[in-house]
């Protein structure tokens, strides 16, 4: 492939937000050059490890230990990462980051075509005006340059498209969707719902809203639950890249997919203001090119996008690209998330389950609410997810004392049911809270990324009343063994990765205006988690595809009218 | 189950019927018995198959040998050495009083087979947790002991466990 082949766009990343800007981009007529910089899975034939039994797996799925800890330092601590799903994680040794002292960060990261839209944890919740008033509200940040009816409109043609099962609510903080019928609850669950909604009457229980279908949608087949969903699913269930928008690019004949193609950096011209090439290196050989293109969309990942505009940098812009308001690589969040408590369900002895449920409880945030005189020393707020599960065999085992045929028959039966409270806490956008570069490379000559990430006193408040209150809602539920969880996990661990690049009103404040463009360069668009102003409590995913099919819109109708 | 059945059991084993894969053993002949006749007293086979049916040896051998690291190898191969040093006729005696030797030992929360194992834990924790893995990930464990469904194709989170008698796989 030359330089002089032209595409109208060029979208950076095939993941959740690229699998978007590449359908919509394509599907509006433009022909579409999408970079991805790990190596390609193809939908169904990729996925090699479906369904694959316990004992058909190497070491019956345990662990590679020396692989582990030589190549997958941080993705091995991944919730998920095993053998059955490892070969989308990136390679650690290969691909390094810079993490300082005294402050971990947990960068996950897959190294393939659809990247986390394959092991995604699938939960979709909509911003409220709640989250895009907050920063104005309370100070914190820059304020948001749209507002919930800015964005509902495209909440819909994504839920639409991506499929989304769950339950309207009616609640203020967590507007309804389109909603395919919710998954159901288990027998404990009801109990719970029931007993904290009694306690708690301001309180709401609902199942997870997540991207995983209850009836068929176009090609895509219902959930067969499974319960492995991370490994990839052959009838597309669940929403991926590989299942969703890449097939709807590729349709139009306006695609060209390029793997094993890692973007170092975006050439611009000085004097049109314009992103005017994007320099690639082909991972397998090292080899360097350039592409060309109207208009460019970053939709490499928060983190992975940053890194590519602070390492564009020239005489005239030495801090990166885009960056004349010096905010590139700041104001980065991370939801606050680990803090929670464990406990068991007593009085379901003897219940069971049928089918394995790729969903969570969600208990959207009840703290700091819209007309709310705040009594509490924090803002903002949090919401939690819960699983609940009767203990099975591989974790109820060394609780049965002893061993032979009584043993054999006393783990026949499960374990009691156990329940898990887990906090997402909105993290406050903080100007130091930030990403750099390092002088250190990589395999590629490409600058490291330094994460100089850490959680602040307002989160440790938000924390204590997590704490608090997941203890005093399983006390409420009637759990036993209640085990709280007061350590927060190192940052990053939660995979919602915000700002970087953020949005605002004011080109001397932030990188993006209010349609995910660059007010330096108007052919340039970051629609993935670095254009977060603020980080809600709630899953980020559902945002960052309405934000890039907004964006995609917008963009069209820009080269249309000739403005870019 | 009486000395005579294990002998039958240990036969069939020794003939090739493991549904395990074979590996390369490390472990010597004698080793190799021991930790057999302990597999089988662990996990015996009853109304379903045991750990020798299930090529549980085998499996643990391989674990032992190769995946382990020399700290857990140490501790495991001196179990087997204690145990191989008692009357071969007092092995349940053996392995009870291994047991009670690791009766104080608190594993870290969370412990699951499939985890990042703790080095130091004893010998009757490890032999214990080997067995149960290489028994209930093995295919005769997984479709007999367990029930084996990789496509459900409906959620139910309200059955009455005795209709069913036995847990999932997963």
């Amino acid at each position: 492939m030359s330089e002089s082949q032209q595409f109208d766009a060029i979208v950076v990343g095939s993941g959740i937000t690229g699998g978007w800007a590449a359908k919509e981009l394509t599907e509006k007529g433009l022909k579409v050059l999408l970079l991805e910089r790990g190596k390609d899975v193809q939908h169904r034939s990729g996925y090699t490890t479906e369904h694959m039994p316990p004992w058909e797996m190497p070491d019956r799925g345990l662990f590679e230990r020396d692989v582990y800890d030589r190549d997958y330092a941080v993705q091995s601590r991944a919730r998920g990462f095993g053998y059955a799903t490892q070969h989308y994680w990136i390679n650690d040794r290969e691909n390094p980051y810079v993490q300082p002292p005294g402050m971990p960060f947990n960068w996950f990261r897959t190294d393939v075509v659809g990247g986390r839209s394959l092991v995604w944890g699938r939960h979709v919740y909509r911003f409220s005006d709640l989250d895009f008033e907050a920063n104005k509200k309370d100070g914190h940040g820059v304020d948001w340059p749209i507002r919930y009816r800015d964005i509902a409109p495209w909440y819909s043609h994504v839920e639409k498209f991506i499929g989304v099962s769950g339950k309207a609510e009616g609640l203020a903080q967590l507007p309804d969707g389109e909603f395919q019928p919710p998954m159901a609850m288990n027998v404990v669950e009801q109990a719970f719902k029931q007993r904290v909604e009694t306690k708690y009457p301001e309180r709401r229980v609902t199942i997870g809203r997540v991207a995983v279908l209850t009836e068929p949608l176009g090609d895509r087949g219902a959930c067969h639950y499974c319960g492995p969903c991370a490994r990839g699913c052959s009838v597309g269930a669940y929403f991926s890249s590989q299942s969703s928008t890449l097939p709807a690019a590729t349709k139009t004949g306006n695609l060209t997919l390029r793997p094993d193609s890692l973007v170092e950096s975006l050439e611009y011209d000085h004097q049109k203001r314009r992103v005017t090439g994007v320099r690639v290196i082909d991972t397998r050989t090292g080899a360097r090119q350039k592409y060309t293109a109207r208009v460019v969309f970053l939709c490499a990942s928060a983190f992975a996008s940053t890194q590519v505009l602070l390492n564009s940098r020239s005489e005239q812009h030495p801090e990166g690209l885009a960056n004349s308001s010096g905010t590139l690589g700041r104001y980065i969040m991370v939801h606050y998330h680990g803090v929670g408590a464990t406990a068991t369900m007593p009085g379901f002895e003897g219940k069971y389950f049928y089918g394995n449920r790729p969903n969570t409880l969600y208990l959207p945030r009840f703290r700091n609410l819209a007309g709310e005189e705040s009594k509490l020393d924090f803002t903002r707020g949090y919401g939690f997810q819960s699983n609940t599960f009767p203990i099975a065999w591989s974790s109820y085992w060394h609780r049965v004392p002893g061993f032979g045929a009584e043993f054999k028959q006393a783990l026949r039966k499960p374990g009691p049911w156990f329940i898990f409270l887990e906090g997402f806490g909105e993290c406050l956008p903080y100007a130091d809270n930030r990403v750099v570069l390092e002088r250190a490379t990589d395999r590629f000559g490409v600058p490291q990324l330094r994460f100089e990430v850490t959680f602040r006193e307002n989160e440790r408040r938000m924390g204590a009343d997590i704490l608090r209150e997941s203890v005093d809602m399983l006390k409420a539920a009637g759990a036993s063994n209640i085990n709280p969880l007061p350590e927060p996990a190192i940052p990053g661990t939660s995979i919602h990765e915000y700002g970087g690049a953020r949005m605002g009103n004011d080109p001397r404040e932030s990188v993006l205006n209010g349609h995910n463009q660059a007010h330096d360069a108007p052919n340039l668009f970051i629609t993935d988690g670095a254009c977060m102003s603020s980080s809600s409590c709630v899953n980020p995913s559902l945002t960052f595809m309405a934000l890039t099919a907004r964006a995609a819109g917008y963009a069209v109708d820009q080269l249309k009218a000739g403005a870019i | 189950m009486n000395r005579r059945t294990l002998l039958q059991i240990l036969a069939l084993a020794a003939s090739g019927v493991l549904h395990a894969k074979p590996a390369a053993s490390k472990l010597d002949e004698k080793q190799q018995k021991i930790l057999a006749e302990l597999a089988e007293l662990i996990l015996p086979r009853t109304d379903t198959p045991g750990a020798i049916d299930a090529g549980v040896p085998a499996f643990i051998d391989h674990i032992v040998s190769d995946w382990y690291t020399p700290t857990e190898r140490a501790i495991f191969v001196e179990g087997l050495r204690v145990v191989a040093a008692a009357d071969p006729g007092q092995r349940v005696g053996a392995l009870q009083s291994l047991e009670q030797q690791a009766a104080s030992y608190v594993p870290p929360p969370g412990t699951s087979v499939f985890g990042k194992p703790d080095e130091r834990s004893p010998f009757f924790f490890k032999l214990k947790l080997l067995t149960v893995l290489g028994y209930y990930t093995s295919e005769v464990g997984s479709t007999t002991e367990l029930a084996f469904n990789p496509v459900p194709g409906r959620y139910d989170g309200n059955v009455d466990f005795a209709t069913l008698g036995k847990q999932w796989t997963s």
